[in-house]
């Protein structure tokens, strides 16, 4: 990367910078179950993630920013899934879709499934939902591309991310009585 | 990296004792090494967590060796933890793209123990809704086996529809995928008004794009080359390995459950079963074409025959099957499912053995792969339709 | 059995078919029943292999499909096998079924391979999920499901799901582990040594319910806290006014940013909490002792329980700094998004 590791940027160069950075996510789709469905559903005419700038022809990991792990990760899968998110060049980001991703979902007691993809790679975003609706996936893809505007690249690559985002816990529950998330809805 | 050892390096996943090195084979000046190719888990041409061991004499294929696992979630044990209404929301997630033919299985399996009678008009909308899921699956297969071929554009197509089709199911279940809509004893709600103009239209609509499908697909040059002829499947070697299904359908055999041992009420309305002649990747992949316009047949039919009435029965308390074993096989998208359930007379059931269509038809790609070359190695791989949760569970 | 000879041109009745197989294979045919609308042969262990060969190549019967094999677990007796056949010619189906030798400990049943060739890939699943050793299998190993290293028999009823152990049913009830009446049933762990994450939940569910004991302890002595109470705390001092549940100036100014009313409505708690520390720490814990009605000594198991209430404020006081951090930083973070968006304006 260059000196992006070394200096920090000026703040107009950063912005520009994040802004070019944003709006071109190759993204690498790691369908694994249900959910990659409804990823190709995003991608297709209908709902057309691409107008997003994301990109999801990258032909493997080494070409990819963006990994959207959507499905269940089972503990047979999990090395390979480290391996590729190992060979994705930095900055990297990685969206988890879909609750068998973020936490095992209805498989949160089998014997084979991994209990969320974050167990062993860094997510960015969570997506709830099961599977999430393709509008889900275009709203995680928005989360991102804020965080991704936010940030500084130096930070980053020195491995210091922001907090993940968790789509839907920012909103009000139906029942009032239920208890609040102690820092604003951010997950911690 | 470094805690991955040396053989996941190679590749990742990969089970003790397979090694990757080059067997030396001849002598003298002569010698050549059959090399070993792994595609997978995660490869664009096996869609899904699906990985094949390929041994190689140059470009033709002299063996192959799939390797599953990667999407086992344990069913079977956590459907023994779970009640009668809590395995509905499992069962439809093994075959994410058939969810209303799997849980309808489950359903018809409980209602067989507990003699249950199931209002006419619940197995009739379950039948229309079946034959809509059976479609949707199939279209998903067009699209993404063209994609394997090399022809992106047959999947824009084919999610057109899709999502027409997801529209349409979700107005009545409220799910895309998943649809949770059976329960034992009939259907968790009657359908929203106008589902039966909706459904009539959508049907008159993809009757007329169902052409555009064989023009641009099974009449495309490119894509007869390059499945005429490959990877034939003898019948009698399908029926023994239990290949179930289009695949079996385009070897010849008519062998459909909907008309051999029909289940709700597939006996009264008529069920045409395409059929293939060579078993080659054209003929399946030309039965899961037909397929569609049979289904819609179906639907018209279901369509003139829907009567009025309720669509639930009053259940009691608690669902429990009585102590006993049955096997009960409906026709799923890719073939017939088939479900062992046996009870000890509680809540939840003793045994729930689930026969997956993907996992019998995966046991032929071996088979298929012996001889023919890596290019048609993808387009065999893609014409044996599975979905990987739907081998693994 | 020439009656049944002669009548080629239709597919045999169970009984004719459980006839047939006892004449050929004598009492190797244990029983046979059809309830629900299943068709099941007991065989024994020694006629497995035999009776899976007649059924192929018997003409009258033609089981062409092999439709699936499975292993049940039959308590203590070992484990059960079933073979599911199908003919596609006369559309009937079969299920033989045999119990294994060698009990729960050694389960060996002959394998089927040679007859069908689906039954290599349904072998080594039950193999994998029983383990059932099949004789004759050209190779159970490696594992065909789970993943390579796994210890145990998943589909054993012995076998325990860690998780369940670890961490309870989250809904309103456990269907597998109530009895008829409703009772939960009382199930020890077997499994030692849950996964890290679990061990993780359950800390943290001990210290949610340390800190939900001692708020419960302080609003008793305080008198502060929900309506109940302010309508009751008439009785009790006059002075000690009921406290308002959040900070209104900075729920105030929160709606006022724009904030959702949950998130509000919480920051200005915390806010108020934080005040009331930052004010009067001291009457909290003298109060209560107070209350309780002190004219005793108190004893060492109330000092420990003083003392103990003393750590989870402490742990509490914590907490809430850190949340209130936290929650300036996300102010922070929410801030700098407006900003970046006018200079996208000004671009």
């Amino acid at each position: 990367m260059g000196v992006m590791d070394q200096v920090e940027l000026p703040k107009p160069v950063k912005y520009v910078f994040n802004w070019g950075r944003k709006y071109s996510l190759w993204c690498f789709n790691f369908g694994l179950a249900c959910c990659a469905i409804e990823f190709i559903a995003a991608s297709t005419s209908r709902h057309d993630f691409i107008r997003h700038g994301v990109i999801p022809f990258a032909h493997g990991p080494r070409q990819a920013d963006l990994l959207v792990v959507s499905g269940t990760l089972t503990d047979k899968m999990a090395p390979a899934v480290k391996r590729l998110y190992e060979e994705m060049p930095e900055p990297k980001y990685v969206i988890s879709f879909g609750s068998c991703a973020n936490c095992g979902g209805p498989y949160w007691d089998s014997y084979s499934v991994t209990k969320g993809v974050d167990q062993i790679i860094p997510v960015d975003v969570y997506v709830p939902g099961c599977p999430p609706r393709p509008e889900a996936l275009l709203d995680g893809i928005i989360a991102l591309q804020d965080m991704i505007q936010k940030e500084s690249l130096k930070e980053r690559i020195a491995g210091r991310r922001l907090d993940p985002i968790t789509l839907g816990a920012d909103e009000p529950l139906p029942s009032d009585s239920s208890p609040a998330l102690p820092s604003g809805g951010r997950a911690p | 990296m470094s805690d991955l050892s040396t053989r996941e390096r190679v590749h990742p996943g990969s089970a003790p004792g397979e090694d990757f090195h080059l067997e030396i084979v001849g002598d003298g000046d002569f010698q050549t090494a059959d090399m070993k190719l792994s595609i997978g888990p995660a490869h664009p041409a096996t869609h899904g967590v699906f990985r094949i061991v390929l041994e190689m004499d140059g470009e033709r294929v002299t063996g192959a060796r799939p390797v599953i696992g990667y999407m086992h979630r344990g069913f079977e044990k956590l459907a023994e933890h779970r009640d009668y209404r809590q395995i509905k929301a499992l069962v439809n997630r093994h075959d994410w793209l058939s969810g209303f033919s799997n849980e309808l299985g489950v359903a018809l399996a409980v209602e067989r123990m507990m003699e249950m009678e199931v209002p006419d008009r619940a197995q009739w909308i379950r039948m229309l809704l079946a034959e809509w899921n059976r479609i949707l699956n199939h279209l998903m297969f067009i699209g993404s086996y063209a994609i394997e071929l090399g022809a992106i554009t047959p999947m824009f197509y084919a999610f057109r529809e899709r999502e027409d089709i997801q529209h349409l199911l979700e107005s009545a279940t409220g799910g895309r995928l998943h649809f949770t809509y059976n329960q034992v004893g009939g259907l968790k709600i009657d359908l929203p008004k106008g589902f039966l103009r909706q459904s009539t239209e959508l049907s008159a609509l993809i009757r007329k794009r169902v052409p555009d499908y064989h023009d641009l697909v099974l009449g495309n040059d490119i894509f007869q080359a390059r499945t005429v002829g490959v990877g034939p499947l003898p019948p009698e070697v399908a029926l023994s390995l239990g290949v179930t299904g289009p695949t079996l359908h385009a070897t010849g055999v008519p062998e459909d459950s909907r008309v051999t041992e029909p289940y709700l009420k597939y006996g009264e309305i008529d069920v045409d079963v395409p059929v293939g002649e060579n078993g080659d990747s054209f003929d399946r992949f030309y039965c899961l074409l037909a397929r569609i316009s049979a289904s819609l047949d179906i639907i018209d039919q279901i369509h003139d025959h829907l009567p009025a009435g309720p669509v639930n029965t009053k259940l009691p308390k608690m669902v429990k099957a009585p102590e006993g074993a049955t096997y009960l096989r409906t026709e799923n998208p890719l073939g017939q499912l088939g479900y062992w359930l046996e009870s000890d007379g509680g809540r939840t059931p003793w045994r729930l053995k689930m026969r997956t269509p993907s996992f019998s038809n995966v046991q032929a790609i071996p088979y298929l792969l012996e001889g023919v070359l890596v290019p048609d190695a993808i387009a065999v791989l893609g014409s044996v339709f599975f979905v990987v949760g739907d081998i693994d569970r | 059995m020439t009656d049944v000879l002669a009548r080629q041109d239709r597919a045999l009745t169970p009984e004719e078919t459980e006839a047939l197989l006892r004449d050929r294979l004598g009492d190797q045919i244990l029983s046979s029943s059809t309830d629900f609308a299943t068709f099941t042969v007991w065989v024994a262990p020694g006629g497995w292999h035999a009776a899976a060969q007649l059924c192929r190549d018997e003409s009258l019967l033609a089981y062409d499909l092999f439709d699936c094999l499975l292993g049940v677990d039959a308590r203590d007796d070992g484990f059960d096998v079933v073979a599911v056949l199908y003919s596609t010619s006369t559309g009937n189906r079969i299920c033989l079924r045999t119990r294994c030798e060698g009990g729960r400990d050694a389960p060996v049943c002959p394998s089927l391979t040679d007859v069908y060739r689906g039954a290599d890939w349904m072998e080594r699943e039950t193999y994998d999920m029983f383990g059932i050793d099949f004789p004759g299998h050209p190779g159970l190993e490696p594992r065909i499901l789970t993943v390579e290293n796994f210890e145990g028999w998943p589909l054993r009823k012995d076998f325990h799901l860690a998780s369940r152990v670890a961490k309870p049913w989250p809904g309103v009830n456990e269907p597998a582990e109530l009895d008829d009446e409703g009772n939960v049933i009382e199930r020890e762990p077997e499994v030692g040594g849950a996964p890290g994450p679990y061990d993780l939940d359950k800390a943290m569910a001990e210290q949610a319910r340390a800190v939900n004991a001692s708020e419960e302890d302080q609003e008793e002595g305080e008198g502060t806290g929900d309506d109940a109470q302010a309508s009751g705390s008439e009785q009790q001092d006059e002075d000690e006014a009921p406290a308002p549940e959040l900070d209104q100036e900075t729920y105030d100014k929160l709606i006022a940013e724009g904030k959702s009313e949950r998130i509000a409505r919480s920051k200005a708690k915390a806010a108020l909490i934080k005040k009331q520390r930052a004010g009067g720490g001291d009457t909290g814990g003298g109060g209560s002792d107070e209350g309780d009605g002190g004219d005793d000594q108190p004893s060492a198991a109330e000092k420990a329980e003083a003392r103990r209430k003393e750590q989870a404020e402490a742990r509490r006081k914590k907490a809430e700094e850190r949340a209130a951090e936290t929650g300036q930083d996300d102010d922070a973070s929410d801030e700098g998004a407006p900003g970046a968006d006018d200079e996208e304006e000004q671009a």
